[in-house]
């Protein structure tokens, strides 16, 4: 019996519910012709802007799967005369820029991902938890530096920032994973703040009483009751990252990942470059990222909501 | 008695392990916020009097950059700042309203609501590099557009190597990958306002553009208001897709590309600290009108 077809009483009893289906919302506002008419061109909009975004990955598949010599002297729109899916094993191997092949940017794109996003939020978490449950002298200036940070607006750090990488020592190094390390940044902090500032006293202190001490609270607890925000987070970072090809080029120079190579491969074969490889290049790009969205996609839209921001 | 002492050693004893454990959680938070942005944002100031190897030079840096708005040969600043504020404004004027309609339009549940989202947050999950090259490719000599004009006996110019068409290409590029998030982020904002308010309103007959106008934007003004707010505060340093169309050539520099420019082609770190600072000193009092403008246009409203 599906739970939408029940509903479920104080008691705890499941009883039918008359109809199988949820009753249709009223109709607030009087479907008018000018309604309407506003709607089916909104609508008409929005079917082209779906087309135009999806398109063009088609167009991308169908070229990545032709020979070089096929692509130039034939018109791009045309089918494959024979669907070379083995490009899709070749690209890892041909595929190469400054001397780092498709499978070492695949790599590259896994470890900085992965990294920055188990440090990035497991110390976004550390930190909105503690402002957030605990009361301490340094609080609330610890919050409005927090906010500060956020709205004051300071350009041009990221020159001295560069400049930093060089004193520190991890310019070009995978240490620069731990500038990931901080955990104040903005819309983390801001959901995860209104995430464990929301969460009832009762577990802590039923914890306490049971003699758990506050890092346990933390771990075996607290982490586990935030897992929603802390999966969308997660996809959100792993995402932002996998995608970044700034970081890579300013200061990374020797792992490029994906997006990197991509740009990097554009750049170095502008004249003379295979063009069904590069397509290839794009589409594998694109696929983890797909995957892990759609994997995600529901815990993803229902946490995503700018935390502790009313409106 | 002993039960008193015990109970008061005991809350001492909780109490110093509570201290232990916020000062444990913090200690590398606050050591990394020391040194990845006290001591970044304190170096940018003092790059700016200092040349490259750390001599100090007086305000050499900053005549610089006031030199760029009128006679460089470098860098034409003037054309950074347009072209960052028109950036700006498109965002704020097209793509915003743009995003509040469609949300809006979702949350009435058009047919098609969930595909159409998926659809338009494309963009959202999937790199720049890969964006542009599909857009490149479709825009371009080989791509549909270019065959679709050849069809019609016509010639397509690719706009983006074009100086009177290559910021419109990238405005338009903005605009078909720019609003995905904001689409959730308002829908799900418009989702908590409470049904009772438009069974009243449709009690008056309200319409669907006053509906709009007069009860959601009010009641999400203040989520505009925090995002307007973020996006002024990193109007100068946004980069946007520069690097990958045009390399800030064909018209199309930017200051936050012009900063990248400086520092990382050119190793010129203390000219891009220096063109920092001065739009720091804009972008602060631009960043507390904002807030204020934005107070009293919108209000505050409980529900």
């Amino acid at each position: 019996m599906s739970t939408e077809n029940t509903n479920v009483y104080a008691d705890g009893a499941k009883k039918k519910r008359l109809f199988s289906k949820k009753p249709k919302e009223k109709e607030l506002i009087k479907k008018t012709p000018a309604f309407i008419a506003v709607f089916a061109v909104l609508f008409i909009i929005l079917v082209l802007h779906s087309a135009s975004l999806i398109y063009p990955f088609v167009w991308l598949f169908l070229n990545s799967l032709k020979t070089n010599f096929e692509y130039i002297s034939n018109s791009s729109l045309l089918l494959p005369k024979s669907w070379l899916f083995k490009n899709y094993l070749e690209v890892f191997t041909v595929f190469e820029v400054r001397g780092t092949n498709f499978l070492m940017m695949f790599f590259n794109s896994i470890w900085w991902s992965v990294g920055n996003t188990v440090v990035g939020v497991f110390m976004g978490c550390v930190v909105s938890y503690v402002v957030a449950r605990y009361d301490f002298k340094a609080k609330n200036i610890i919050y409005g530096v927090i906010m500060f940070t956020m709205m004051f607006p300071v350009y041009g750090a990221g020159a001295a920032a560069y400049k930093q990488l060089f004193t520190l020592g991890i310019y070009d190094s995978p240490l620069m994973i731990i500038k990931s390390a901080g955990g104040y940044g903005g819309f983390q902090f801001l959901m995860l703040y209104a995430f464990f500032k929301g969460l009832p006293k009762d577990y802590m202190e039923a914890a306490e009483i049971d003699g758990a001490g506050d890092f346990l609270i933390f771990i075996r607890i607290m982490m586990p009751l935030a897992i929603g925000p802390i999966t969308a987070l997660s996809v959100v970072s792993f995402v932002n990252c996998w995608n970044d090809y700034m970081t890579p080029i300013i200061a990374l120079p020797s792992f490029p990942g994906l997006a990197t190579g991509l740009y990097l491969y554009e750049q170095a074969m502008k004249n003379g470059m295979n063009y069904p490889m590069y397509f290839t290049g794009t589409i594998v790009t694109v696929i983890p990222v797909i995957i892990i969205f759609s994997c995600f996609q529901s815990v993803f839209l229902n946490n995503m909501s700018v935390g502790g921001l009313k409106g | 008695m002993e039960n008193v002492a015990k109970k008061g050693k005991l809350t001492l004893n909780r109490k110093a392990k509570k201290r232990l454990f916020i000062i444990a959680m913090l200690t590398i938070p606050v050591i990394h916020f020391a040194v990845f942005w006290v001591w970044v944002n304190v170096d940018s100031i003092l790059l700016v009097f200092q040349n490259n190897v750390g001599g100090w030079i007086g305000l050499e840096n900053l005549r610089w950059v006031f030199t760029s708005f009128t006679d460089n040969p470098y860098l034409d600043m003037t054309e950074a700042t347009v072209n960052t504020l028109i950036f700006f404004a498109w965002n704020m004027f097209v793509e915003l309203p743009i995003a509040v309609v469609l949300a809006y339009v979702f949350y009435k549940n058009i047919p098609g609501n969930k595909f159409f989202t998926v659809c338009l947050y494309i963009p959202c999950i999937i790199t720049p590099t890969v964006m542009t090259t599909v857009y490149k490719n479709f825009i371009g000599s080989d791509g549909p557009i270019a065959l679709m004009y050849a069809a019609m006996g016509k010639r397509w110019v690719y706009p983006v190597t074009q100086d009177s068409t290559s910021m419109i290409s990238l405005l338009i590029y903005q605009i078909w990958t720019g609003y995905g998030l904001n689409i959730i982020l308002f829908r799900s904002a418009m989702n908590r306002i409470p049904k009772e308010i438009f069974e009243s309103a449709s009690l008056d007959g309200i319409t669907i553009g006053k509906e709009l106008t007069k009860i959601i934007v009010p009641l999400i003004w203040p989520m505009m208001t925090t995002m307007i707010i973020l996006s002024v505060a990193s109007i100068f340093n946004a980069q946007g897709p520069i690097l990958l169309f045009t390399n800030g050539d064909y018209g199309t520099m930017t200051i936050g590309f012009s900063m990248y420019l400086q520092y990382k082609v050119y190793g010129m770190v203390s000219r891009a600290a220096a063109i920092g600072l001065i739009f720091t000193c804009i972008g602060i009092p631009l960043v507390f009108f904002t807030r204020w403008i934005s107070g009293k246009i919108g209000g505050e409203y409980e529900y």
